[in-house]
């Protein structure tokens, strides 16, 4: 079966008439219907699946991870996990959850990785400890700045407000806005309740506007 | 509704999972309340901004790089399923070698085993005279001289190796004053 599967993958030959007309049916199908035309042996259906997560999946580590090099690496893993195990693979279950939980397990990995400084890993806690223990509350202390500065450096407060979050709210925030995944589907992704998701989503908001209010009239 | 009941729900209230009642008091408390509804329009706008910021672009060479490591991560399948054992195999065999090489010098001798004729002592050990004690430095015991070939400089043992050591002069005093008397005086 690997032998075969690896044969298919040398034959790949894009831009003939047959192969154009089967890649155009191949995205008329569903991810489960695409799931098992690639465990059957189609290895353009794989392909398929590497086009229709590779985008929304860059999008969704970025955010994560703030590394836009890093961030390619960790959805190439994330696809070459999802081609070693696709046979194992709960049909039942929805593609989607599956291939976002990788994804997220990967950048979680990747932040953890990343604050092994134990100066950073203190301050990492405490920033997150903090999130989830201050009292919410909606309150504007700092000054509005002039308008021209705000609207040239609006966009880059938006992302560097997502990049601020603590990491627990940062992946709920940007599953649920960027990607727009129900509760149960990031309860899922992240292996979290949905009380849970709901209570770091919530905060995750809190922290955004009270980043991003100065800048917006 | 109080704003930290409204801020602390505001999720539910967003994305419309709260129950018909909630609803209600939510949006009766806005009516109301300024600071909830810029509340309110700041996440409502942020969240548009966000969704309108320029996605990362993914490079030219990623699909090439992908297929390229999916090629090598079907070998490792391989291995895996057991389709082809020679990498184990090969790693077998160098394992195989290496301890060969490792066991190597206990298993083979050394060195050769020269055997050397054994040294036969068949005659006693020369009587060499004896030196006097009271012999000034400088007295040799008379003795056969030796020719040539047989003699040399460090044949006579009580010769010249201990006339010029520091025991003979010791032992030359000492012989000085037993001749002069002192010695018996003293």
């Amino acid at each position: 079966m690997a032998k075969a599967r690896k044969k298919d993958i040398i034959e790949l030959r894009p831009g003939t008439g047959e192969a154009r007309e089967h890649r155009l049916k191949l995205r008329e199908l569903t991810d489960s219907e695409v799931v098992q035309a690639s465990l059957d042996g189609d290895s353009r259906a794989f392909n398929e699946l590497v086009r229709r997560y590779d985008q929304r999946l860059l999008n969704f580590v970025y955010r994560t991870i703030g590394d836009r090099e890093r961030a390619q690496d960790l959805v190439q893993e994330t696809f070459v996990r999802v081609y070693r195990h696709l046979q194992r693979f709960d049909q039942t279950k929805k593609f989607s959850t599956w291939i976002y939980t990788i994804a997220s397990n990967l950048a979680k990995n990747e932040l953890r990785n990343r604050s092994r400084n134990p100066l950073v890993l203190f301050q990492t806690i405490k920033k997150n400890w903090d999130a989830d223990h201050r009292p919410l509350e909606w309150e504007d202390p700092k000054h509005k700045p002039d308008d021209l500065f705000r609207k040239r450096h609006l966009k880059a407060k938006v992302e560097e407000a997502v990049k601020q979050l603590p990491e627990h709210h940062r992946i709920v925030f940007v599953l649920r806005e960027m990607e727009g995944k129900t509760y149960e589907e990031i309860a899922d992704i992240t292996g979290c309740n949905l009380g849970t998701v709901k209570s770091r989503l919530n905060r995750a908001r809190n922290n955004f506007a009270q980043i991003i209010a100065p800048m917006i009239d | 509704m109080t704003c930290s009941h409204y801020v602390a729900n505001f999720s539910d209230y967003l994305d419309g999972t709260a129950p018909r009642a909630e609803v209600e008091a939510f949006e009766a408390h806005l009516e109301g309340c300024e600071d909830c509804r810029r509340y309110r329009e700041v996440v409502a706008r942020g969240s548009a901004l966000l969704k309108a910021l320029p996605e990362p672009q993914l490079s030219h060479d990623f699909m090439p790089r992908l297929q390229h490591r999916i090629y090598h991560a079907n070998g490792v399948v391989g291995l895996g399923s057991g389709a082809s054992a020679t990498p184990a195999m090969t790693v077998l065999s160098m394992a195989v070698i290496l301890t060969a090489i490792a066991w190597l010098p206990a298993l083979v001798p050394r060195a050769p085993q020269v055997e050397l004729a054994p040294i036969v002592v068949d005659q006693p050990p020369a009587d060499l005279p004896a030196r006097p004690i009271d012999a000034l430095p400088g007295e040799l015991p008379e003795r056969a001289p030796l020719s040539d070939l047989e003699g040399g400089l460090w044949d006579d043992p009580s010769g010249l190796m201990y006339e010029y050591s520091p025991l003979s002069q010791r032992y030359g005093q000492r012989a000085q004053l037993r001749r002069t008397g002192l010695q018996r005086e003293r």
